[in-house]
């Protein structure tokens, strides 16, 4: 099922996606998906089955709200935001993956 | 909160939906907007997304509603496995009835007489003030007119005091047979300090109390038992004590003071000679605090005023060790000071049983989740996490919560039918036993406890276990638990010789109790009360003389041996003390006030030390004459005789006028007050030179007492036909209900102790057992190698005597201090009574080691060839 050009979404980081998403303003779930596919260059594909869950999750967590609201083109959707809560999250979220990122670099690095 | 969100699961179920509605509709869109034909949008977008309801209970994984939808499927589950296993079920079933059953029983018992509010509005704000002086041995005493006035017209926190004289006999004459009621005189303040206003009628005023005006209130079970419940009944007249009273108003049922089986109220006249400070005690008081002021602080206040009086009347309130003070308790605590701490024993020691009821339970569940642990393991694998394996074990027995609340609710129930007859005559508000709502709360509650308690170490053993581990073991080795399981066996033996240990003490002082000698002969004595209608008879030379007639009709019955009358019976309940003085000396001695005719030492069987009894010649005219008892005349002449001494009634700070009486006899002392104290000796002047209005009859029979008692009633009806008679009962039914208390203490203990020490055996068997069943290969393998069967039992025995050593060496470091707090409730032993300190462990591991037996046997007979193939 995976295309050998598209990348799975990293077990974990799906939650780091999408609060960075919504820095920028409240969106709805359809809207985060293209976001990030966009951003991504059409390498991350966010399966419904899997952002939809981590959005009720996320919102469980109280790091984000939800509202009902009305899109440009009219359309009832369900928009996303972050929560003060939220921002605290994805501040410590991204330390994290920055470490990660570094580390998993040295690993990889060819000795020299 | 898991109910709010139940409930508002439906919504956000439906706005789930919507909200992935409008994606795919977003979808579409895009894709219309991208080129795509709509069918082809829709088709593309629909396969994009996948599968709707695949998202959805995703969704809804995250929210925690399939917790609640598991929760049902667990317990379906439950249930399934429970019946299955119909003997363990049952066991259980039984337990945790027998468990929930009794403790319920005892806290309906505990919640009616201590914790159940007083039936008058705003009851927190009633408190009763008395009199104390512990130095000399009166912790609470009654209340008197000149302290009452004193109290009223000085406190500033009460909102009012009132003033009850708690037992005043009315004999009811005219329709039907004569009856003794009995009521209560009270100040015309009383229904507003309990804030309680007359169903029909009205209460008194204060002009009426002031005239002694002969009106009556009657009690609402007394009016729906004489008179039908008639209301033409208020503004007629009923002859009581031989004077016309108007019935003005009746009291709704939960007027009931000063306790529940009073029948009338009429005001309170007090004779301007009665008001006079130290004498007279006879009063007790309720009293209402302002909105805002707390008990302590009424108390603060009274404290200060007794104070001030002791300033003023040294004479009366001073005493060598310090000065008579108040005390302002609440209302609801100042009739239960007697059957307080027997209650908390009890409660205790339920508390105890519940306990080792509970932990029983969690050692079989550790048992059954041994033999699952593979099925658990492979839970486990199969990536269940340690929350949803508690989880699922909760399930599992919360269904036996419910058969414990069922049955334990069904036990109290007939508990309480069965037992609250027998409660102790001192207990009160008895009527407001039974089980309300507070009591079905505590049965759920703590039959929900026990379960989750018991259930939560098997659900921690399991969540921690390896399922790698677990999986590879076969039975070879010992399964994980044993040490908890071990634990809870040693703190069941524990807390069951604890209980042990406290029933003995109670049997031991009961034991004692019943050596006790009163003084006087109880078997055979018929005894039974009348209060003479005074208006009838008038001068006290006719009273006396009708009970000389009384007397002398009753001794003509065929089969009395001795008949006699005093104002007041031992241990009946009822007391008249007072000081009495000597001739030439300035110490006064307190003593039981009693007036008797010559029969009641001979019906009594009290001995005659010295001198002579009282005799038909001691008349009003003839020279004042008294006995007083052997330790009085130990205590006021030492070795010297006190006959022909001279003695009078004595009144702190009074005036002194009563004339001498001549000690012309001593005789042996009694046990007036109850059997465990020894309060104050006697002193008995002839009825005809200090005659009584209430008189108790003592007929010594040579049958049993209670043939005679109609033949008695006859003769009295003969003399006076308006004459009623009341608490007819033997001599020895009035003992019986001095021990009452006791009685109930005892038994329960010892019952709750006997159980525990059959549960703990149980628990001990049931571990002991059950490891000697894991270890048959083991002990096979010894078996095979040489090992003697004896060898092999004293394995099994040892581990069982080891258990139960460890909790009976625990047990008795706690029983210490458990028998310290029980001191005051002992008679005749310490808590450091040598025989129950060795009884109790002796008692425990003989049973301990009995019931090791059976599985020491079994494992002694471990076939090598059978064990080992049974792999």
């Amino acid at each position: 099922m995976a295309d050998s050009d598209k990348l799975d979404v990293l077990q974990g980081t799906l939650d780091l996606l999408i609060l960075r998403t919504l820095q920028w303003g409240p969106e709805h779930g359809h809207g985060i998906g293209q976001i990030i596919r966009a951003k991504s260059d059409d390498l991350l594909q966010v399966e419904h089955g899997s952002l939809y869950p981590a959005l009720h999750r996320l919102r469980r967590e109280g790091w984000i709200e939800s509202e009902w609201g009305m899109t440009e083109n009219n359309q009832r959707a369900k928009f996303y935001r972050l929560t003060p809560a939220g921002k605290k999250q994805l501040v410590r979220e991204e330390t994290r993956w920055k470490l990660f990122v570094k580390t998993m670099a040295r690993v990889m690095r060819p000795q020299e | 909160m898991w109910i709010q969100r139940w409930f508002s699961k439906s919504s956000e179920d439906s706005d789930l939906s919507e909200e992935l509605r409008a994606h795919l509709a977003m979808e579409i869109q895009q894709r219309i907007a991208a080129g795509e034909s709509p069918a082809e949008a829709a088709r593309a977008a629909s396969r994009a997304f996948g599968n709707f309801t695949n998202v959805q209970e995703d969704v809804r994984e995250a929210w925690g509603w399939a917790g609640l939808e598991r929760l049902s499927t667990d317990i379906r589950f439950g249930l399934r496995m429970l019946r299955k296993t119909p003997v363990w079920t049952a066991v259980i079933c039984a337990m945790l009835g027998l468990g929930v059953g009794l403790s319920t029983a005892i806290f309906s018992l505990v919640y009616g007489v201590l914790l159940q509010p007083l039936p008058y509005p705003r009851a927190d704000r009633l408190v009763s003030v008395m009199p104390t002086s512990v130095s000399t041995g009166y912790p609470r005493f009654y209340v008197n007119a000149a302290l009452w006035l004193y109290w009223r017209k000085n406190s500033k926190l009460l909102e009012d005091l009132a003033l009850t004289r708690p037992v005043a006999n009315f004999n009811l004459t005219g329709q039907g047979a004569p009856e003794r009621l009995k009521g209560a005189r009270t100040s015309f303040n009383l229904p507003a300090v309990l804030r309680t206003p007359p169903l029909l009628g009205r209460v008194f005023t204060r002009e009426e109390a002031e005239r002694d005006a002969k009106v009556a209130l009657l009690s609402h079970a007394f009016w729906k038992r004489r008179f039908g419940a008639d209301r033409a009944i208020v503004g007629q007249k009923i002859q009581l004590n031989g004077m016309p009273f108007e019935v003005i108003g009746i009291m709704p049922p939960d007027y009931r003071y000063p306790a529940d089986d009073f029948e009338l109220w009429t005001p309170l006249y007090i004779p301007p000679g009665e008001i006079q400070h130290g004498a007279n005690h006879q009063y007790l008081s309720a009293g209402r605090l302002k909105d805002g002021v707390s008990v302590a602080q009424a108390q603060a206040e009274f404290t200060v005023m007794m104070e001030r009086l002791a300033q003023e009347f040294p004479a009366v309130y001073r005493s060598r060790t310090g000065f008579v003070g108040a005390l302002v308790e609440p209302l609801a605590e100042s009739d239960t000071f007697q059957v307080r701490s027997t209650l908390q024993v009890l409660l205790g020691a339920v508390a105890c049983l519940l306990l080792i009821g509970c932990m029983n339970l969690a050692v079989l569940l550790i048992a059954r989740a041994a033999s699952r642990t593979r099925e658990m393991a492979v839970r486990v694998a199969l990536g269940a996490s340690g929350g949803r394996l508690r989880a699922q074990l909760l399930a599992e027995v919360m269904p036996l919560s419910f058969a414990g609340i069922g049955g334990g609710l069904l036990l109290a129930w007939w508990l309480l039918r069965a037992f609250v007859p027998y409660l102790p005559a001192s207990m009160p508000r008895v009527s407001a036993i039974g089980l309300n709502g507070p009591v079905v709360a505590f049965a759920v509650g703590v039959s929900m406890l026990v379960v989750l308690l018991a259930s939560l170490l098997p659900g921690r053993t399991m969540a921690r276990s390896d399922p790698a581990e677990a999986l590879q073991r076969s039975s070879r080795s010992v399964t994980g638990g044993g040490r908890a399981r071990n634990l809870l066996v040693v703190a069941q033996v524990t807390v069951a010789l604890i209980l042990l240990f406290g029933g003995l003490l109670f049997a031991r002082s009961f034991s004692a109790l019943l050596r006790v000698n009163p003084g006087f002969s109880s078997q055979g004595v018929l005894t039974m009360h009348l209060a003479v209608t005074r208006a009838k008879y008038g001068k006290d030379e006719r009273v006396a003389d009708y009970y000389r007639r009384l007397e002398d009709r009753i001794k003509k019955i065929p089969g009395v041996v001795a008949a006699g009358l005093v104002n007041r019976l031992p241990l009946s309940g009822v007391m008249q003390t007072g000081g009495v003085e000597f001739e030439g000396r300035d110490d006064s001695f307190d003593s039981d006030w009693r007036s008797a005719t010559p029969g009641y030492f001979t019906a009594m069987a009290i001995p005659l030390k010295q001198g002579r009894l009282l005799n038909d010649f001691d008349q009003p005219q003839s020279p004042r004459v008294g006995l007083i008892d052997e330790s009085l005349a130990r205590r006021a002449f030492g070795n010297e005789s006190p006959i022909g001494k001279r003695f009078r009634r004595y009144v702190r700070g009074g005036p002194q006028e009563e004339p001498w009486s001549v000690v012309v006899g001593v005789v042996g002392h009694i046990l007036n007050d109850s059997l465990e104290r020894d309060t104050r000796p006697q002193v008995y002047w002839p009825e005809t030179q200090l005659t009584q209005d209430r008189a108790a009859l003592a007929v010594r029979t040579s049958g049993p007492p209670a043939q005679f008692a109609p033949a008695v009633i006859a003769q009295i009806r003969l003399e006076d036909p308006d004459q009623p008679v009341y608490d007819v009962r033997s001599m020895d039914q009035w003992l019986d209900r001095t021990l009452q208390t006791r009685t109930l203490l005892t038994a329960t203990v010892t019952m709750f102790g006997a159980a525990s020490l059959f549960l703990a055996c149980l628990g001990l068997y049931g571990v002991v057992s059950y490891t000697a069943d894991l270890r048959l290969r083991e002990f096979g393998i010894r078996i095979a190698l040489g090992a003697r069967a004896g060898h092999v039992r004293s394995l099994v025995l040892r581990h069982a005597g080891t258990l139960a050593v460890w909790g009976c060496l625990i047990g008795l470091l706690l029983s210490w201090p458990v028998g310290r707090g029980l001191r005051s409730l002992l008679f005749g032993v310490t808590n450091g009574d040598v025989l129950s300190t060795l009884l109790a462990p002796a008692l425990l591991l003989t049973v301990a080691l009995l019931s090791g037996l059976g599985p020491a046997r079994k494992a002694a007979k471990a076939e090598p060839a059978v064990t080992l193939r049974n792999e």
